[in-house]
C-alpha cells in the first residue's frame, strides 16, 4: 500500500511506504503539519524573552555590536531548528547560551587559537599587594569599587581573557549557578569555581588601576 | 585535610556565591578565615567584585537593537515557509512510488530489484537536486521584505515624501525645533489627531501636512548631522485600506515583533514602521538600520 493519508484535524501526515517492494521494513513516516506553527509559538514564548541577555553577552564576547547582532540571530535560528531536541521545562536560557557560545567559537572568534594566556604572575603580585591585613580597608575597597564609572568596569570586564570573562559575566551579571555555567561552557563545576575566583581577582586588580588613575588613595592596600 | 591557603583560596568564590563546598573543606576554610587575615581579605575581594557587578547590572547590560527581534522573526518565518516543502517532498515521493508501481509489477523478480535500485537512485538524485535548488533560492533573512503597493500605502507615501524632501521638491511648511509649536501648526492646519513624536536623539526641524481622501496627516523631519529622518505619523484606525493602507505582512511583523525594518530597494535608505501610542509611525532615513535604531529610545515592555 502506497497511500499517503492526511488525517483531518490531526497534526500528522501518515504515510506507509515500501510495503509492496519488500526493500524496507514497513514504516510509518510521521511528518508534522500543525506542529510547525506550534513549534514557532512555543519557541517565541520560551526562547525570545532571553534575547536581550544573549545580546548583551554576545557583545561582550565579540567586542563589537555588528558581530553580536549576527551571532544572536544565528543562535536563535539554530535554536529554532533544533527546538524539537530541547527538553521542555528544562533551562532554555542555559541551552541558548550554550548554542551561542559554541557558535561564537566556531564562527565568530576572530582568532580561533586565542590562548588564555594571562600574565598571571603579574596579577598575583598585584593582588598580593592589594590584600590587606586591615579589616578597615574593606570599607575603602567597597567605596572604591562602588564609585568606579560604569565604563571603567565595562572596559575592565572586556579586558579579561575570554574564558574568565565568560565565567564572570554568566555568574555575576546573568546570575547563573555554577551548574548552569558548567553546562554552558562544558567543563566541570570545579573549573567554574576556579575560573571565577581568578576572574574576580583579575577584575579587582584592573579596577584598582583605574581607581589609582582617578586619584583614589589605594596605599592602604599596598 | 590541611589544605594550603592557596588551595583554599579556590573555594572563596564558591563561599561568596553560596555554592556547595564539601563540608570538610568548608569547615577548614571557615576556621582558617578566622585566623588568616590575608585569606579573609581575599574573600572580601571576591564579595566586593560580586556585589559591585550585581549593583551595576542594569548599567552594564547592553540593550539589544530594536531590529534584532524582527530579524529573528523573519528568519524563523523563512524556516517555517521552508518546512511545508518537506511535506511537498513526501507528495513527490508518493507520486514517484505510484508511477513506479505498474513498472515494477510488469518486471520479473530477477530484474525488479536492480531496476528498482537504479530508479530509486535516479529519483533520489532528482529530488536532492530539487531540494538543493530550493535551499539556494532562499533569500538572506536580512533581505526579506514586503512589497508596498497602492498610492495610499503609508510606507510608499513615506518613501515618496522622503525623496521629495531630499531632492528639495518638498519644503517644510513650518520650520521649528519645538514639538508643541509644530503640534499647534498641525492642529491649525486640520490634523485632528494628537501626534506622538518618537523619543529620538535627533533635531526636529519642521513639519508638513498632507491630505488623503479629505483627511489631514502629520509629517515631520529630523536632522542628525548631514542625515535626514523623515517621519510620518497616522492614526491606526485610518489605516483601514480605505483612507490609508499598509502591507498586511509588514503589519503582522509589527504586531509580533513591534518593529518592521527594511532597506529601500536599490538604495541604502532605511525604513521602519512601528506603533507609537494609538498611531502608526513610518520613518525613512539615509541612516543605516543600526544607526537609526540606536537613535530611537524605547521602553521595553
Amino acid at each position: 500500500m502506497n497511500d499517503l493519508t492526511i488525517l483531518s484535524g490531526e497534526s500528522f501526515v501518515e504515510a506507509q511506504k515500501f510495503d509492496n517492494f519488500g526493500l524496507y521494513p514497513s514504516a510509518t513516516i510521521k511528518a508534522p503539519m500543525n506542529t510547525i506553527a506550534a513549534k514557532q509559538s512555543d519557541f517565541e514564548r520560551e526562547a525570545l524573552p532571553h534575547m536581550n541577555a544573549l545580546y548583551s553577552f554576545a557583545v561582550r564576547l565579540c567586542r563589537n555590536r555588528e558581530d553580536a547582532h549576527d551571532l544572536v540571530q544565528e543562535t536563535f535560528m539554530k535554536g529554532f531548528r533544533f527546538f524539537d531536541k530541547f527538553e521542555r521545562g528544562t533551562n532554555c536560557k542555559a541551552w541558548l547560551f550554550r548554542i551561542l557560545k559554541n557558535t561564537y567559537i566556531n564562527q565568530y572568534r576572530k582568532d580561533k587559537r586565542e590562548p588564555d594566556i594571562v600574565e598571571y604572575d603579574v596579577i598575583e603580585e598585584f593582588y598580593d599587594l592589594i590584600r590587606s591585613d586591615s579589616s578597615e580597608s574593606t570599607d575603602l575597597q567597597k567605596k572604591i569599587f562602588d564609585n568606579l564609572l560604569d565604563d571603567e568596569v565595562s572596559i575592565a570586564l572586556e579586558s579579561l581573557p575570554e574564558t574568565f570573562r565568560t565565567t564572570i559575566i554568566l555568574c555575576d551579571l546573568e546570575g547563573m549557578t555554577y551548574e548552569e555555567i558548567a553546562e554552558i561552557i562544558e567543563c566541570p563545576i570545579g573549573t567554574v569555581r576556579s575560573r571565577l575566583h581568578r576572574a574576580r581577582k583579575m577584575l579587582a586588580s584592573q579596577l584598582l588601576v583605574y581607581a589609582k588613575q582617578r586619584g583614589y588613595d589605594t596605599k592602604d592596600f599596598e | 585535610m590541611n589544605k594550603s591557603s592557596k588551595d583554599l583560596e579556590e573555594y572563596l568564590a564558591a563561599m561568596a556565591d553560596g555554592e556547595y563546598i564539601d563540608p570538610k573543606v568548608k569547615q577548614e576554610l571557615e576556621s582558617r578565615l578566622e585566623s588568616d587575615p590575608e585569606l579573609s581579605a581575599a574573600l572580601h575581594i571576591q564579595t566586593a567584585m560580586k556585589n559591585m557587578l550585581h549593583h551595576k547590572h542594569e548599567a552594564l547590560h547592553i540593550q539589544a537593537p530594536m531590529d534584532l527581534r524582527t530579524s529573528i522573526m523573519q528568519g524563523i518565518s523563512l524556516e517555517q515557509n521552508n518546512a511545508p516543502r518537506q511535506v511537498k517532498s513526501l507528495s513527490l515521493m508518493e507520486s514517484f512510488w505510484n508511477a513506479l508501481d505498474p513498472i515494477v509489477s510488469a518486471l520479473s523478480p530477477t530484474f525488479a530489484i536492480p531496476a528498482i535500485f537504479a530508479i530509486c537512485m535516479a529519483g533520489y538524485m532528482y529530488m536532492s537536486d530539487g531540494a538543493q535548488s530550493e535551499t539556494e533560492s532562499i533569500p538572506n533573512p536580512s533581505m526579506l521584505k514586503v512589497v508596498h503597493t497602492g498610492t495610499n500605502n503609508i510606507c510608499t507615501q513615506a518613501y515618496s515624501s522622503y525623496h521629495a524632501y531630499e531632492s528639495g521638491v518638498l519644503q517644510p511648511q513650518m520650520l521649528t525645533s519645538n514639538q508643541d509649536r509644530l503640534s499647534q501648526f498641525f492642529a491649525e492646519h486640520g490634523v485632528t489627531y494628537p501626534v506622538h513624536y518618537p523619543k529620538i536623539d535627533a533635531e526636529l526641524i519642521g513639519g508638513v501636512v498632507s491630505q488623503e481622501k479629505g483627511t489631514k496627516f502629520a509629517h515631520f523631519i529630523y536632522k542628525v548631522g548631514e542625515h535626514i529622518i523623515y517621519a510620518y505619523e497616522v492614526p491606526q484606525g485610518l489605516v483601514d485600506n480605505q483612507t490609508l493602507s499598509v502591507n498586511p505582512r509588514a503589519m503582522e511583523i509589527v504586531n509580533k515583533a513591534d518593529w518592521y525594518w527594511e532597506q529601500e530597494n536599490g538604495a541604502s535608505n532605511t525604513m521602519v514602521l512601528w506603533k507609537l501610542g494609538p498611531n502608526l509611525c513610518v520613518m525613512v532615513s539615509d541612516l543605516r538600520t543600526e544607526q537609526l535604531s540606536a537613535l530611537i529610545h524605547v521602553k521595553e515592555t
